[in-house]
Formats: structure tokens, sequence, C-alpha cells
């Protein structure tokens, strides 16, 4: 049966802290819950938990439903919520974290495969320096979505055409220091 | 700029070419990361972005961007080594290992902000009237100035949120009507396009549905992920063909068009849409008065 009711027992009561410690979650102490950032969000209408609850749901300390929800995956990253915000949270910037956070401790949940799809570019530009659009489309439907990949050819043939998708990828020139870049900056992620 | 926005990068050489602002590919240059880096490990994100500061700061010149996802992801790692909190000397310390430096001083400005400011609107109506060829004036026909996301939030201060006017004056420099559309600001739904396609097309089809409710001939895109998008939820659908199909062109080809450069240089053969000049040249024809070429 669904547990619709939380348990003060089930409250994770340091989750709060540990986004309002985060770098961009100084402000999320301040959310009015005013749902602003859920009346400008696109996406809004689509998402189970949209944004002013889930501000609502880490101060209730509920940490699993938060990091286990679709509404980070969903973030197109448009900023109106952002900069619409009264109490000036970093919203878009908590969505990423949340993302970040959610990979991290293997919680992102089942009915979303966009982490693939992040994690699928970051590794194309770590290797090369640039993105090679075939490369991450390929990869990222071959297998979890063939059918949607198979209605994809009449795009990739005019692209093809068109001279836009490339099958070798751009890389950078200085490759040695590009690379030990990369792995600095992996090793120093908080 | 290289892969699926081609188009694009020709159209901006050819356009600052014509312009006679000097423009240098920056040398070496890698990709910003974008919405997705981030979205996996922060630190790499925005050392990815600084590579790029860095190896601009010793050229002394200003980077100018065509994305605005790169304005916006550069403009965040500018502030944070600027800001200089531990997240700069991460970033400083990973650019360090690869040999960089970087002391923030980097000028980073998006395409359009620098046509509307730095060229001006008088430059580019100088260099309209002056074209050898008035066949590809764009005078009359109604273009609806798509801004999307990045440009304008969160970081623009040059313009208003929700009513920037940076590409109403480029329209306007043409001769061409700037078509007034609610949605200019609304987003394309980025990489949703890919990872959720219903949602993805979805969103792009309601901007273009308003763009014609506002009884635009052209949308003009500054963000070649935008113009990708618009141009994904047009292709193969009935709702968007023959006379209904809406050209999307960026920035750098609406002008370039105006300024009498072929549709061939412009990259404009490389768009999703079929024979995207040809109709524009319809569109021309139908609405060029009846006593001029007399």
């Amino acid at each position: 049966m669904k547990q619709n009711i939380l348990y003060e027992g089930r409250q994770d009561t340091g989750f709060l802290d540990e986004i309002a410690a985060l770098p961009e979650g100084e402000r999320v102490l301040s959310c009015l819950q005013c749902g602003t950032c859920s009346a400008t969000c696109p996406v809004a209408p689509l998402l189970e938990h949209p944004p002013r609850r889930i501000f609502a749901m880490i101060r209730a300390g509920m940490r699993n439903e938060v990091l286990g929800s679709l509404t980070p995956w969903m973030c197109s990253s448009c900023y109106e919520c952002t900069v619409r915000c009264p109490a000036q949270i970093k919203i878009t910037e908590i969505m990423y974290a949340l993302k970040r956070k959610s990979i991290r401790e293997n919680m992102v949940p089942r009915d979303s495969d966009t982490h693939r799809f992040y994690k699928l570019f970051t590794d194309i530009v770590s290797k090369y320096g640039r993105m090679n659009e075939m490369m991450l489309i390929l990869r990222y439907m071959m297998f979890n979505h063939p059918i949607d990949l198979a209605a994809q050819m009449p795009v990739g043939i005019r692209m093809f055409a068109t001279g836009t998708m490339q099958i070798q990828p751009h890389k950078v020139k200085n490759q040695d220091s590009f690379n030990k870049i990369v792995q600095k900056a992996v090793s120093l992620e908080e | 700029m290289k892969g699926t926005s081609r188009g694009y990068e020709e159209s901006v050489t050819a356009v600052f070419s014509r312009l006679g602002v000097a423009l240098e590919e920056m040398e070496d240059w890698s990709c910003c990361g974008s919405t997705s880096v981030i979205a996996v490990n922060k630190v790499l994100a925005m050392a990815l972005a600084a590579r790029n500061l860095a190896l601009a700061e010793p050229t002394g010149l200003q980077l100018v961007t065509p994305c605005p996802s790169c304005w916006l992801e550069l403009t965040k790692a500018n502030n944070a080594v600027r800001d200089g909190g531990k997240l700069a000397e991460k970033i400083k310390e990973s650019l360090a290992a690869g040999g960089l430096t970087y002391n923030g001083t980097t000028v980073v400005r998006h395409i359009v902000e620098f046509l509307a400011n730095e060229v001006g609107a008088e430059t580019i109506k100088a260099h309209v009237n002056n074209q050898k060829y008035v066949g590809n004036s764009l005078s009359g026909l109604r273009i609806a100035p798509y801004y999307g996301c990045q440009i304008v939030r969160p970081y623009s201060d040059t313009e208003e949120i929700y009513n920037p006017q940076n590409m109403e004056k480029l329209i306007e420099a043409l001769g061409a009507e700037v078509a007034q559309f609610d949605l200019k600001t609304a987003c394309c739904s980025g990489a949703l396009m890919a990872t959720r396609k219903n949602v993805g097309l979805d969103m792009s089809k309601q901007i273009l549905k308003n763009t014609k409710e506002a009884k635009a001939d052209i949308v003009v895109s500054a963000c070649p992920l935008c113009q990708l998008n618009l141009e994904l939820a047009q292709f193969g659908n009935s709702e968007f063909s023959g006379k209904n199909e809406i050209p999307v062109l960026s920035i750098t080809q609406m002008l370039g068009l105006a300024m009498g450069i072929s549709p061939r240089e412009l990259g404009l053969s490389r768009s999703i849409l079929p024979g995207v000049a040809k109709t524009i040249t319809n569109m021309q024809k139908q609405k060029a008065p009846a006593t001029i070429g007399g």
C-alpha cells in the first residue's frame, strides 16, 4: 500500500541543513512557499512534485522522495523560477545540485534515464573536448530507445545530406593539457 | 558549431567579414559543458568553461559567442573566478594542472548583444542599403524575434528579462516588421527534445503556433539549439508542412540575407527544413510592391 503519511521518525532532519549548506543553497531557508516557481515553470503541469513542493519536501526532510523525484530531471534550465523567486533562491542551480546528488547516491528515479544522457555528454566532452552529436544520440538511444531512434532516421538522413551530422568527432589540439585539466577537476569535485 | 549548427557558423563568418568586424576563431576552444556537464560534475563544468576564458585572456580580445548556453556557462565561470571563493580555487587548480592560468579578465558577450550594441543598428542599416542585390531584401516581411531562455535569464544586465529589445533593433534595421509574440522568451525545451521527446515537441510547437498567431513569416533565433528544436518540431509534421511551414533562421542568417549575401554562403542549405531559401524568396515575391522593378 502506498504510504501517504510521513511519520516523524522517517524524516531525515539533516536534509534541509545539508541542502542549505551547499554553495547554491544558502537562501533555501528563506523559501516563502509562495509558489512563484511552480507558476513560472514550463514543465510544472507534468510534474508530480512541482518546484514549490520540492522545497516543502526538503524542509520536511523527505530525502528519499526528493532525490528520487523526477522533478530535477525534467528541469530544462530555463531559469524562469530563478529570476522570479522573491526569496532569490538559486532554484535552477539547486536542481543541478539535486541531479548530482541523486546520481552520486544512486537515487535516480526508475522512470527517467536523462542522467544517462548527461553522463554520455560529459564522457564525450571529457574525452574529445568537443561534442559529437551523432555519438551522443546513438549511444543514448541505441539500447534504451531503439524505436525512437528508428523514428529519427529521416531526420538523421536529412542531417547527413546537409553535412551537419559528422561521424568523426572533433578534438581539441592540446589533448594532453586538456586531459590533465579534466582529471584534476574531477578529483576536486565537491 | 561545427556540427549541427554549421549553417549558423557559416553565416556568422560571412556577416562579420561583410561588416568589417575582425573575427578570429578562438584557438583550440573546447565545449563549455552546457546544461549537461553541470548536472554530473560542477567543478568539471566550470573548469571546462574556464579553459576557454583562460585561452582567450592573453589575446586581450573580447570573446563573442553565438550560443546562449556557452554565454551563460562562461559567464557563470567568470563570476565564480571573480568571486574568489572555494570554487574559484578549484577552477584555477584544475587549469594549472593543464598549464593554464586565468585572472578573470576575459569579457564574454553574446552575438546578439554584440551586434545590437557594438556594431549597432545604424551600421547594419547602412550595409543593407548599400548592397548590390536588392533581391534579398527582407523589408515588408514579418519576423518573430525568438530569444529563448539563456540570453536573458539569469545573467543579462543589459536587457529587460521579459521584454528584451536587441533582436527587435536588428530586425527594424533591415526594414522588416517585428512580429511581437507572447512566448518570445519561453523555453524551447532544450535537451528535453532528446530525453523527453513528447514534452520537447510540445514546448517547441507552442512557440511556433504563437509566432503564427502573430502572423510571422519567419522566426529568427539566437541559439543553435532553439533553431534546431524549432525545425525538428516542424520536420515531417503535417501541421507545419507546405504553406504552414515557418522558416527558422539564425540571427546572422537573417542579417546576411538582408545584406545581400547568398543563401549558400549563409549555410541556409544546411537547415533541417529543405528549401528554406526558396520559401523565403517566394514570400518576398508575394510581399514586394508591384511597382518595384517596373
